[in-house]
């Protein structure tokens, strides 16, 4: 419980990683795991076809919040939808925003800075972590954002501290500026890397570490291994099925290659696992490769009570 | 599959396509070697710096020059052909486009100096994809290769490369981005006074929200960058045309799950779209089958063999019978994930596709990068 612990006492929770690791499959535990610690969660997915609140069975938010469970909030943030409300926010006047932003040569121009649709998205993320009940307490304890997989899964990271190396004044810059605050500060972030128990996902999440560490000086979070094929034998049944060796015959041939197979691929996992943990100094999570077609609610609270007992 | 049998003898260049982590580096690396063995002069051009696909290249690192793949160390086959690699690196190509379209020496220093360009062509995704046909280009025209296989930067919602120049173009076309270079054709700085009322409240109000300076940034910029679009544009259209010759064919890479062949059948029809030769999908990391789906694993049968077997008889009948259960149960499993990745593969199946196993191994030299090759062209 301990390195959790660490994880749920954040109030932003950046989940990072290589395409393909199950990025959103490990936001999606964290948020149940954390609604089940009674914390009020809100999940951001990040300009995407929106998967989250349709894998749990709920419509999709389509940049819209929507709190789809008792304390469980899904939103998919949307740059475009992003600067209209900032604009709004900025230029206090409904009538000169009409007369900047919805000019279609604006829309069109501003799209093309590069960039400024990543501090959007921060912008908000930054908003809804602000963001405050009647009572005065946080609308949100938890806000988990489930990174877009860019390249090497650092450039929506680091993208909104190289604008602030452009931007000097003006709204956008005071705003980067508290983002950075924010995205700096280890007693409110934790950057969480995930990847698969696989060499090249592994090694791209050993360069990762390195980047937010000593480019963007954030705190880091957990390592979360993914897809790891478990452990199919104890080790008395491993010797036991190491005397059927000379058994012949189709059937048991079948199910000797099936079993091989699992095996190598166990040894496989095992030792990126061991690479993982030796070389990236973080506490890791790791979760069991489950085979299913499609991740359910139950699935998804299999991982979290997983990761609630680590 | 005809279609792959044939596609390294009709291509010049092979493009393969495809979103993040199908291990699209590794099968580029495998069409490529594959050519070398047949005969063929090939380069295969990567934006991936993983040090693996270099080491299974044989060598130690995949830099911006082009290395040749000593390929003596393939054990089965004594290749015909000569193999080598490059990585892309995007600053390179930028930095590189800016110095060859630059009308001045002037022009291209205020360019490098420029904080936009810096983060331009270091940042984004989609100069990546720049660069990538920037170099196509160079290497096609040098006429020193049979065969190019470009293996393109991942994306998941568009066909970024085939988009990006046109994207680019468009915003010079705009009439804020003409605005603010004529006013800093007109005024070597940032005035709003030169503006008509309208456009001052335009201008002031994105000034507000990305800070005047900002757009002065901004405005020199556009205006020295609009030096090079000319000499852009024409490039963009010469690959273009190049891209859609009958000897360049462009490979889908996927996984067989449903959101990657999803992705995969969205950038086929981005191919059709644009006019591009689709030759077909490779389906990498497809589990085979073990055991024909109707076929039964005869448990009770497999049990009194074990039986039978003197070197059984001191164990109990109960852990036999639940080893047997494990293995029949990770059979069904195995058999189950490759009942779905087929089921999944039904929407691939008016086209031509091959499946690449998951290999439970790593493919860590020549040797191994080979067997997916065989898969490949078998």
């Amino acid at each position: 419980m301990n390195k959790n612990k660490e994880l749920f006492n954040k109030r932003v929770i950046v989940v990072t990683g290589k395409g393909g690791v199950g990025k959103t499959t490990v936001s999606t535990v964290i948020a149940i795991a954390a609604k089940k610690l009674g914390k009020k969660v809100l999940i951001c997915e990040v300009n995407t076809k929106e998967k989250i609140a349709p894998a749990l069975g709920y419509k999709e938010s389509n940049g819209i919040v929507q709190e789809i469970e008792n304390n469980l909030s899904t939103v998919n943030i949307i740059p475009n939808k992003a600067m209209e409300e900032y604009g709004l926010m900025i230029l206090k006047s409904k009538f000169i925003y009409n007369t900047v932003f919805n000019n279609k040569y604006v829309k069109k121009f501003l799209s093309a800075i590069p960039g400024l649709s990543e501090i959007l998205i921060w912008g908000k993320i930054r908003f809804h972590e602000q963001e405050k009940l009647k009572n005065g307490q946080n609308k949100y304890d938890i806000i988990i954002v489930d990174a877009p997989a860019t390249g090497h899964g650092i450039s929506f990271l680091k993208l909104p501290i190289a604008i602030l190396s452009i931007l000097q004044k003006g709204a956008l810059a005071k705003e980067g500026k508290e983002l950075y605050v924010l995205l700096t500060d280890e007693t409110k972030t934790s950057i969480n890397i995930v990847t698969i128990p696989e060499e090249l996902p592994v090694n791209e999440a050993r360069e990762l570490v390195d980047v937010v560490k000593k480019e963007l000086a954030m705190p880091l979070g957990n390592l979360f291994i993914n897809s790891n094929v478990g452990k199919l034998f104890s080790s008395q049944e491993l010797s036991l099925y190491k005397t059927l060796k000379n058994l012949d015959g189709d059937s048991v041939n079948i199910l000797k290659k099936a079993t091989n197979y699992r095996l190598n691929r166990e040894k496989l996992n095992q030792k990126y696992i061991k690479i993982a943990i030796d070389h990236i100094d973080l506490p890791s999570v790791i979760f069991p490769y489950l085979f299913v077609e499609k991740f359910e609610r139950k699935d998804f609270e299999y991982l979290a009570d997983i990761l609630l007992k680590n | 599959m005809e279609n792959f049998k044939t596609l390294i003898e009709n291509s010049k260049i092979i493009v393969s396509v495809g979103s993040g982590g199908v291990g699209k580096t590794t099968v580029s690396a495998s069409i490529a070697l594959q050519a070398a063995i047949n005969g063929k002069k090939t380069v295969v051009l990567t934006i991936d710096p993983a040090k693996r696909l270099a080491n299974s290249l044989g060598i130690e690192k995949l830099t911006n020059e082009i290395q040749k793949i000593d390929l003596t160390l393939l054990t089965e086959v004594k290749p015909k052909g000569e193999l080598y690699a490059m990585m892309l690196d995007m600053k390179t190509a930028m930095d590189d486009m800016v110095d060859r379209e630059s009308s001045s020496e002037d022009n291209k220093k205020t360019i490098f100096d420029n904080k936009i360009y810096q983060i331009f062509s270091t940042s984004l995704s989609g100069t990546q994809d720049f660069a990538a046909m920037e170099k196509l280009w160079d290497i096609y025209n040098s006429k020193k290769y049979d065969l190019i296989v470009l293996d393109t930067p991942p994306t998941s919602n568009a066909l970024d490369f085939l988009t990006f120049p046109q994207r680019i173009f468009d915003t010079f076309d705009n009439k804020i981005t003409k605005l603010m270079i004529s006013m800093y054709q007109n005024s070597g700085s940032f005035a709003f006074k030169f503006f008509g009322l309208g456009t001052q409240v335009i201008l002031k109000g994105i000034g507000k929200f990305v800070g005047t300076e900002t757009l002065e940034i901004l405005s020199s910029f556009l205006f020295h960058i609009s030096d090079l679009i000319e000499g852009m544009k024409s490039r963009s259209i010469d690959v273009f045309n190049l891209l859609r010759s009958k000897e360049v064919n462009f490979v889908v890479i996927t996984a067989p799950t449903p959101v990657s062949i999803k992705e995969a059948l969205f950038f086929k029809d981005e191919l059709k779209r644009f006019n591009l030769n689709f030759s077909g999908f490779i389906v990498n990391r497809y589990h085979n089958k073990f055991i024909d789906f109707d076929e039964k694993i005869d448990k009770n049968g497999v049990l009194n063999k074990i039986k039978n077997k003197e070197s059984f008889e001191n164990i109990s009948e109960y852990k036999i019978e639940k080893l047997i259960s494990k293995l029949i149960d990770n059979l069904e499993k195995f058999s189950k994930l490759t009942s779905i990745e087929d089921k999944h593969l039904e929407l691939l199946k008016s086209y031509p596709f091959i499946k690449i196993p998951f290999f439970e191994h790593d493919i860590y030299n020549l040797n191994g990068l080979i067997k997916i090759s065989k898969e490949i062209f078998k």
